[in-house]
């Protein structure tokens, strides 16, 4: 099964066995629960899509292993054409999808891998990148989604993983046994969780030689004996209950994210990447993230589909002709095209690291995810000052089908005559879904905080920025002398 | 009766597209239909193919068949003048 399609893709996941709990019960039939299925459909276009003519120069690629045709999401990157058809492919599905289709991490999580465990074997003589390479040999044959989880609780932020006082604050190995470890912790906010095949684990943080223990990257499949998940609520999710579909806002496609909990599970060798290298956990993170700060390439994609919702609702009231509205979708526009400016920036100028793989600059990488925790709220906010204020008081679809008040919300919540009333609703739904609803998880908080808050990055732009360079270039044009 | 012509169709992967890439395809289908056949770029039967970019980045990978002549739509325009230049060829 070189590249499954969306109904093998829902069939693959139907063979798990998750436990997942939701709203206090254990979800029995995860794949057709109403809730999570439209963030099942999301990463199911991603198996689809890649059987598209017209996508599949960005969805597929060639197996560095193998030679097989495979799906990108489960590459290696192999040269700085990859990393822009990987930054393009997510512009792509965020703009298919109009919300987070959830498949990056994971692929973010192997090309760290396949370069740290290089580096590791290089400095250690271990064999983990031999381990890995099966495994992504295992995971490409396949065509399997797997869940890169790197958030840790990380509990009392003031102290160091050892110093904890419950340990499992960090994910961490409690017993070393001779055919493989048994971890303990959590990884929170883990978008995809429930329709991945697989779970990568990689540290959180840098480690110093006291937090060996914590030094642990694995995979394992994602109903594993002893992993637990239990969902996050997204705003409006229980909309997915209700009768009728135009309140969900976009009919098709979601996202989701869960708590994962690791409660004393074993994990065999050959799937053990890192065990207590303690001096590769923060080369590990830096790398991860910089790979998963290029991925908000997605923004700019879910972005086109709200610049363009908000052209039609502009039209839809009669206002697309006012010189001010005209105006904000340019901004609009200018910033969705900075989003994925920084991207492929970050992309064309990558380099090759000493394992093959190649990695993007990470500097333009962190401005790139920099931009992103700003402009989505921006464009949003200009969605929303376009829209008008109908877009958080319309009232519900139930009363629109109801005989009694439904001809009164069709009366007086017509504007342009050609427009049907529902249409009106339909389209400030979907802005209403992206600027705060179920898809502001992906377009709006988790590009505050996903691949690292705002903070994480001014950290590493002003540790890569060549200040020294800078000053020196203005003391010579302004005519200080160079010992000042 | 002449006989018609196959001709490898490759699309670039559409991250931003400048237009309609699959509406001019079909475009173009409809224009020539009866001269040209689309089939897969990578056939042997393909002995030109037609590269369906969206801007004029022109990024979709054509190693596979290089060694054919290889023409790039990139606008409608673009089609435009192709579909003329075809009908021309045939007549």
């Amino acid at each position: 099964m070189p590249m499954m399609n969306a109904k093998q893709y829902e069939e693959s996941l139907r063979r798990l066995n998750l436990k997942v709990y939701m709203f206090g019960k254990r979800v029995d039939n995860v794949v057709d629960d109403p809730i999570i299925r439209p963030s099942m459909n999301a990463v199911a276009a991603t198996y689809e899509f890649a059987h598209y003519p017209e996508y599949e120069d960005l969805m597929t690629t060639t197996s560095h292993i193998t030679g097989k045709k495979i799906n990108r999401f489960t590459s290696i990157h192999q040269s700085t054409e990859d990393l822009v058809k990987k930054s393009k492919m997510g512009r792509l599905l965020g703009s298919l999808t109009g919300c987070c289709f959830q498949r990056c991490v994971g692929m973010d999580a192997m090309n760290a891998l396949s370069m740290t465990t290089y580096d590791i074997d290089q400095k250690y003589g271990t064999e983990y990148n031999k381990r890995f390479l099966k495994y992504l040999e295992y995971v490409q044959e396949n065509d399997l989604t797997c869940d890169g989880a790197m958030t840790d609780p990380k509990g009392d932020r003031s102290k160091a993983p050892h110093q904890q006082d419950d340990l499992d604050m960090f994910m961490h190995i409690v017993e070393e046994r001779p055919d493989g470890i048994v971890v303990a912790g959590a990884k929170c906010h883990q978008t995809g969780a429930v329709n991945s095949h697989e779970i990568i684990l990689m540290p959180t943080i840098s480690m110093r030689e006291e937090d060996k223990d914590f030094a642990v990257s694995f995979a394992l499949p994602s109903d594993a004996e002893g992993i637990t998940y239990i969902m996050g609520r997204q705003s409006c999710d229980t909309r997915k209950l209700e009768k009728g579909m135009i309140d969900r806002g976009n009919q098709i496609y979601g996202g989701h994210e869960a708590l994962v909990v690791f409660d004393n599970v074993f994990v065999p060798w050959d799937r053990v990447f890192m065990c207590r290298e303690w001096d590769f956990a923060g080369q590990l993170v830096e790398q991860f993230a910089s790979y998963h700060r290029q991925s908000y390439a997605c923004k700019a994609g879910v972005g086109d589909v709200l610049i363009g919702a908000t052209q039609i609702i502009a039209e839809y009231n009669g206002a697309n002709k006012a010189s001010h509205v005209k105006d904000k979708i340019i901004e609009m526009n200018h910033l969705n095209e900075t989003l994925f400016c920084g991207s492929i920036a970050c992309a064309s100028q990558g380099h090759k690291e000493p394992s093959g793989t190649y990695l993007v600059n990470t500097l333009l990488a962190n401005v790139c995810k920099q931009n992103v925790t700003r402009f989505p709220y921006e464009i949003a906010r200009l969605a929303q000052d376009i829209a008008g204020g109908l877009l958080v008081t319309l009232p519900s679809e139930e009363d629109f089908r109801s005989p009694q008040v439904g001809k009164w919300i069709e009366k007086y919540y017509r504007a342009n005559a050609d427009v049907p009333t529902e249409n009106r609703m339909r389209i400030l739904r979907l802005i209403e879904n992206i600027t705060m609803g179920s898809a502001a998880v992906g377009y709006l908080t988790e590009s505050m905080h996903g691949a690292g808050s705002p903070q994480a990055q001014r950290i590493m732009i002003a540790r890569q920025v060549n200040m020294k360079a800078k000053m020196k270039v203005a003391r010579k044009l302004s005519g200080i002398p160079e010992d000042e | 009766m002449s006989k018609v012509l196959r001709i490898g169709l490759k699309y670039c992967g559409g991250c931003s597209p400048c237009y309609d890439r699959v509406g001019t395809v079909n475009r173009i289908k409809e224009e020539l239909g009866g001269m040209i056949e689309f089939v897969s770029p990578e056939r042997e039967e393909a002995k030109s193919v037609l590269v369906i970019s969206g801007c004029k980045t022109a990024c979709a990978d054509i190693s596979l068949f290089s060694d054919r002549p290889i023409r790039f739509i990139s606008s409608e325009d673009d089609a435009s003048v192709w579909i003329e230049e075809m009908k021309r060829g045939k007549q």
